[in-house]
């Protein structure tokens, strides 16, 4: 892994539903020298997280357990804080008050990722 | 529209016929009437004429009676036995020439009888019973006819005709004879005069001399005075000597002042007159009757069939059936012919309007397409009762105005309809499809499709718009759930690459050599192929925990080992269906090598039970080995565990792993959220 990267110590907030993604994306994300702070399987879960949280980035699932993520999205906007989406649905699934926002489209590589965070994240 | 009424103008055909045979028969009447009159008058005429001839020729007889009366006496007058006054000779030789048919009388200047040869000579009476004879003997000279007296040696009514016989330019003796008024009676009855004629004879003072009918008892009385007075070769109508109406004519002779009479009775005359009146009459009342009964007999044979018409007529106006039989007259057969074209034509024509009304009712039912037709120029739009099940509105929804048409159409879509709606009406476009919301009076909304066609008048106004209105609300949202389906199948692809990239880079992390990697993975995507296949078996709804336990299973069971499976009947979602086989795959891999599936007397029992909860269905499931080698916990976080332990947090369920001395004891608590 690529040790030497600005993206080291990044902390990341996870919002997705399937264990086995979200502990492979965690996997990614120690890779890149991020520390996943939290994650959340549900939305409820997701927004009762994030009021004592401190983080710098959050990945997000769109479609989480059957309800979208929409309300974090709008939290997160409000807070003014970066994130990104990872979804298998389209661009067209997006929160449309969010579509311009990047997506990650699964299945995705170690180095989509990386690429996707350094867009959003401030430099 | 006003019915008309009943038609009671005109005459019945039967008046037109009778008023028909009247003009013919009038004339024809009048004729007879004519000629029976003109035959009447004629047969009166020739009555007179005869009466006169009659009256004529026994005047005639009479005179030339007496003329040959006279000729007698002239002749025994010259006699020398009475120039010599031998009276007893004389009496003889006058007898003799006279033969008892009459008798002479002789008398003297001064009346003395001289010769009467009714009585034996010298038994004459002494003076003469006929002193009228002799007076007017002396003043004329001339023959006389005397009227009736009685005969003083007869002694019955009898009368004289009597001669002068001259000495010395002196009348020296009266010579008569004396006749009985049968001699008369004789004479008239030689006209052999008919049955109901009559003829009379009277003298000067008015008695009756003689008479066809009546004479013993009519002979010598008075002749009504009216009679007498008549005047002469006059036919007059009076009554009669016997009283009776009668035409009568008089006529006096040449040698007495004697009246003839002949009469001939009224009633005949009158009754000719009045049977020719009864005989016209008679036939007036027949023709009447007959042109009459003709005429209703006529007219009923072609009013009949004409009210037969008239009632298939006013039938065939109600469209109830009718028969009409065919009558005699060409010409209304000709209408019974057009009458039953007609009702054949209706029928063909109403049958299939009923067919084709039925089959467009039947398709618009099927098709459940409501109508509507929309009058432009009254602003009036008109609903199917199909359309009105579509909005659920009731009969008061069955017209409505442009714009209270658009108040069923949903808020959000009602005035892109409206200008839509005017677009169409005004541009020259005549067909149209809309697609928009409506909310039904109880408050449903659905999507209807609204196609219909524009007809207008020649300068391009529209005038009236046609159309139907089909409920898609189906159909849209079937096409939505198309779109979301196609939508979660996308998803569920990209998912599932997703799952299989983070198996296969979680393999990798503890199996990095190739063959290890390449069993392990082939393994768990088995397991992750077997749990969609189950999914697939009910469209991705879920999966029995029976199934899903008994198909992660699978792979470990042969021959010499099965496995205790079982517990209540649950339904699992699919999401958690994936991960729980994922997890029973793990623990069973595990089992397999390091557990009681790994040595043949090891045995493995999965059962659960399942109890409602408020949210749902909590399901308790334990795992428990028996009969392996000793196991003691994992001393790295194994992949095994890092799953078990991610994916319990998937399915909010608690996990509890103990690692006892007779094989591992596993026990899971998850809900299933009702469906």
């Amino acid at each position: 892994m690529e040790m030497d990267l600005p993206l080291a110590g990044t902390r990341v907030f996870i919002v997705e539903d399937e264990a086995l993604i979200l502990d492979t994306l965690q996997d990614m994300l120690e890779g890149l020298g991020c520390n996943v702070v939290a994650s959340a399987l549900r939305v409820d879960e997701a927004l009762a997280k994030l009021a004592a949280l401190d983080f710098d980035v959050a990945v997000l699932d769109v479609n989480v357990a059957g309800h979208r993520i929409d309300p974090v999205a709008d939290l997160l906007a409000e807070r003014g804080m970066p994130f990104l989406f990872a979804s298998g649905y389209g661009r067209g699934s997006l929160p449309a008050a969010h579509r311009g926002r990047v997506l990650l489209t699964k299945p995705y590589r170690q180095a989509d990722l990386r690429a996707a965070l350094r867009t959003v994240l401030p430099a | 529209m006003a019915v008309p009424a009943p038609a009671r103008k005109g005459h019945a055909a039967a008046i037109h016929l009778i008023a028909f045979a009247v003009a013919v028969a009038a004339p024809l009447l009048l004729l007879v009437g004519v000629l029976l009159y003109r035959s009447v008058t004629l047969e009166s005429e020739q009555i007179r004429q005869r009466i006169g001839q009659v009256l004529e020729a026994l005047i005639a007889d009479v005179d030339r009676d007496m003329e040959r009366r006279i000729a007698v006496l002239e002749t025994l007058s010259t006699s020398p036995l009475l120039t010599a006054e031998d009276w007893p000779a004389f009496y003889v030789q006058a007898k003799e020439s006279l033969r008892g048919r009459a008798y002479l009388i002789v008398i003297a200047a001064d009346g003395r009888q001289v010769v009467n040869t009714y009585v034996s000579y010298g038994e004459a009476p002494k003076l003469t019973g006929d002193p009228a004879t002799l007076q007017r003997m002396r003043e004329s000279r001339r023959p006389v006819v005397s009227d009736l007296f009685t005969s003083l040696v007869a002694k019955q009514p009898v009368y004289n005709i009597s001669i002068p016989v001259m000495r010395d330019n002196e009348v020296r003796y009266i010579m008569s004879l004396g006749l009985l008024p049968e001699e008369l009676r004789a004479l008239l009855q030689s006209q052999s005069l008919p049955a109901d004629w009559t003829a009379a004879i009277w003298d000067g003072k008015g008695i009756v001399m003689a008479r066809t009918h009546d004479q013993a008892r009519l002979l010598g009385t008075a002749v009504p005075r009216h009679l007498t007075e008549m005047p002469p070769r006059q036919i007059v109508r009076t009554t009669n000597i016997g009283g009776t109406e009668a035409l009568i004519e008089v006529g006096r002779g040449h040698w007495s002042d004697w009246t003839v009479m002949v009469s001939f009775p009224a009633a005949l005359v009158d009754r000719q007159l009045r049977d020719s009146l009864l005989f016209w009459g008679a036939t007036l009342l027949l023709v009447g009757g007959l042109v009459v009964g003709l005429a209703f007999l006529f007219g009923r044979t072609l009013t009949r069939p004409l009210a037969a018409a008239t009632a298939a007529a006013g039938a065939l106006g109600r469209g109830e059936p009718f028969t009409i039989r065919d009558s005699s007259i060409r010409e209304i057969n000709a209408v019974n012919d057009a009458l039953r074209r007609a009702r054949h034509d209706i029928d063909e024509g109403s049958a299939a309007l009923r067919d084709s009304e039925e089959q467009l009712r039947t398709a618009a039912e099927a098709a459940q397409f409501g109508a509507h037709e929309y009058d432009v120029v009254h602003n009036r739009t008109r609903r199917s009762p199909q359309f009105l099940k579509i909005l659920g509105a009731g009969a008061a929804d069955a017209t409505a105005t442009f714009e209270s048409g658009l108040d069923f159409v949903h808020p959000d879509d009602r005035d892109a309809v409206r200008r839509d709606k005017q677009r169409i009406l005004q541009r020259a476009q005549d067909r149209y499809q809309l697609e928009y919301r409506i909310c039904r009076r109880d408050g449903q909304v659905r999507w209807v499709m609204d196609r219909g066609q524009v007809i207008r008048d020649k300068a391009g106004a529209a005038q009236r718009v046609i159309g139907v209105v089909l409920d898609i609300t189906d159909i849209k949202e079937a096409e939505q759930r198309q779109r979301l389906l196609f939508d979660e199948l996308n998803h569920r692809v990209k998912n599932t690459l997703a799952i299989v990239q983070a198996l296969a880079l979680q393999t990798l992390q503890t199996r990095p050599q190739p063959d290890e990697f390449a069993d392990a993975f082939s393994d768990r995507l088995g397991s992750l192929a077997r749990a969609h296949s189950l999914l697939t078996e009910d469209s991705w709804r879920g999966a029995s925990l029976q199934d899903i336990v008994a198909s992660a299973l699978s792979a470990f069971v042969d021959e010499d080992r099965s496995i205790d499976i079982g517990g209540d009947a649950v339904m699992v979602p699919a999401g958690a269906t994936v991960t729980l086989s994922l997890m029973l795959h793990e623990l069973a891999t595990n089992a397999a090598k390091y557990g009681a599936l790994s040595v043949a007397e090891g045995r493995l029992a999965v059962h659960w039970t399942a109890a409602e909860t408020g949210a749902g269905t909590m399901v308790d499931l334990r795992w428990r080995e028996d009969g392996g080698p000793p196991v003691s916990p994992p001393t790295n976080r194994s992949f095994g565990t890092r799953l078990l332990t991610s994916s319990a947090k998937q399915l909010g369920a608690e996990l509890e792993l103990d690692y006892a001395a007779p094989g591992l004891r596993c026990r899971l608590r998850f809900p299933v959220p009702r469906s």
